[in-house]
């Protein structure tokens, strides 16, 4: 579905690299998790998908077409893309803001209308309540919730999301994991979710990429990866979990 | 001075009054779609070239530390006198604060909402016209209020070089030393500047998303 052949992106002409040679293959339907620490390079990997950024080098195929050979915005319009904070428009109503891409593509208003009602209801908000506010009015939960539903409206194949529950508080953040895993069953899409939580990539992922300082550590299952970590970095990631509940409990017991 | 007399001095300059009301407007009506019609390009204009930022908002600003008589009087060489130069000088005036709110409120467009308009596919001027022109209209608005309210002050000032309006009132009250000559063109003005702006205020209540 999505190949990231030997790709590099460097900023300042290749002193430093945001991310160093890095192939990846992402398969039909599944949700492939891109782990690692701020700065890392996983938000860069992800913004070369749809060509928010392109590579320096190397180069990056969706269904086996090198996206460098297609218009960047028709691209962009066929790509589910969730942000980190959200990036609802303001000025528009909830039913707005969700069906901004079928509008962009010239999709009829009650069409439009129609398929908004839909996927609120999906994300499991009334319509009737909630399809005329403004995102100013809605909940930081609920903001995100229109914000996954906007990146569906166009019923893309492949859907980005960019630490798209990071600003959520953890209930909040418990239920949008619940619903995405839920929502996941329903819409049959290709998901590259960029995380630092490690318990969020083990939870939604399907196969995690652990990333440090630009460079891919390891691709596998979470079961690969808890159980035979390829690199040190690997091992300590999944260790600290562990060794912090181990800390906590010591500490509740004394 | 008792009421009755001037109720009279009203009455009888009343077709008169009105007719220099309407002179005053179209000075500043003109001056500022003028002002407008060009300002809110160049503010996008500016927005967009970081180049140029400096030298056109430079400009502009030079442009209000004149002294508007002064530049009444540069204009006449060049344009004569009448409406002309009274307008080119009203639009110079006005170009200031349309353009930098422009400019301003371009730059206050969440960054949120720009990368969700690039990451979503939008084209450029699809962003520009449905996203960063409804965001920063309450801005622009507030920088046309501005420039109105401005206009209809200097606006007295282009008696002088024969543009009509209410300051040629003022004028000959001034040069007759009548103080109720005077009045009649300087309360109608002050009036008049209080209403475009209670009027565009309103206007902006309307159109502004952040109100809603």
């Amino acid at each position: 579905m999505i190949r990231l052949e030997n790709i590099s992106k460097t900023f300042d002409g290749g002193a430093t690299f945001a991310v160093r040679e890095l192939s990846l293959e992402v398969a039909p339907g599944e949700t492939f998790i891109l782990l690692g620490s701020s700065g890392c390079g996983k938000t860069t990997t992800l913004k070369m998908i749809n060509r928010l950024i392109d590579p320096s080098s190397g180069r990056v195929c969706i269904k086996g077409n090198d996206i460098r050979n297609e218009d960047p915005v028709e691209l962009r319009r066929s790509i589910g893309y969730v942000f980190q904070d959200v990036g609802l428009f303001p000025h528009m109503t909830v039913e707005a803001n969700i069906s901004i891409v079928l509008r962009l593509k010239g999709i009829r208003p009650e069409l439009r209308r129609k398929r908004a009602h839909e996927l609120l209801e999906l994300m499991g908000l009334d319509p009737d309540e909630h399809a005329g506010r403004y995102p100013v009015e809605l909940s930081g939960g609920q903001q995100q919730r229109v914000g996954v539903a906007r990146a569906l409206a166009a019923d893309p194949d492949i859907l980005l999301m960019d630490e798209p529950f990071g600003a959520v508080d953890a209930l909040t953040r418990d239920s949008l994991q619940q619903e995405l895993l839920r929502i996941r069953k329903e819409v049959e899409t290709t998901i590259v979710f960029v995380t630092h939580d490690i318990f969020e990539a083990l939870l939604l992922g399907h196969r995690i990429g652990v990333m440090d300082n630009g460079t891919m550590q390891q691709v596998g299952s979470r079961k690969e990866i808890l159980q035979q970590p390829a690199t040190g970095f690997v091992r300590d990631l999944f260790e600290t979990p562990r060794s912090r509940m181990k800390d906590l409990t010591a500490r509740l017991d004394a | 001075m008792n009421e009755e007399a001037i109720a009279a001095f009203i009455v009888e300059r009343w077709h008169e009054l009105w007719q220099k009301v309407l002179e005053h407007l179209t000075l500043t009506g003109i001056s500022t779609g003028i002002a407008v019609s060009t300002g809110i390009p160049c503010g996008v204009w500016v927005y967009r070239t970081p180049r140029i930022r400096g030298t056109v908002l430079g400009f502009t600003g030079v442009v209000q530390t004149l002294p508007s008589l002064a530049v009444l009087a540069l204009l006449l060489p060049l344009f004569g006198i009448g409406m002309k130069p009274a307008i080119v000088a009203l639009t110079l005036y006005a170009l200031l604060p349309i353009v930098r709110n422009t400019y301003t409120g371009l730059t206050e467009v969440p960054a949120s909402a720009r990368e969700a308009a690039m990451g979503v596919g939008f084209t450029e001027m699809q962003q520009l016209f449905m996203v960063e022109l409804p965001l920063a209209l309450p801005f622009m608005i507030a920088g046309i209020r501005t420039a109105a309210v401005i206009s209809v002050g200097i606006a007295t000032l282009c008696s002088f070089i024969g543009a009509g309006g209410l300051g040629d009132f003022i004028n000959r009250g001034l040069a007759m030393n009548n103080a109720r000559l005077l009045l009649l063109g300087a309360i109608p003005a002050g009036v008049l500047a209080l209403l475009l702006d209670a009027a565009i205020g309103l206007l902006a209540r309307r159109l502004s998303w952040k109100e809603r």
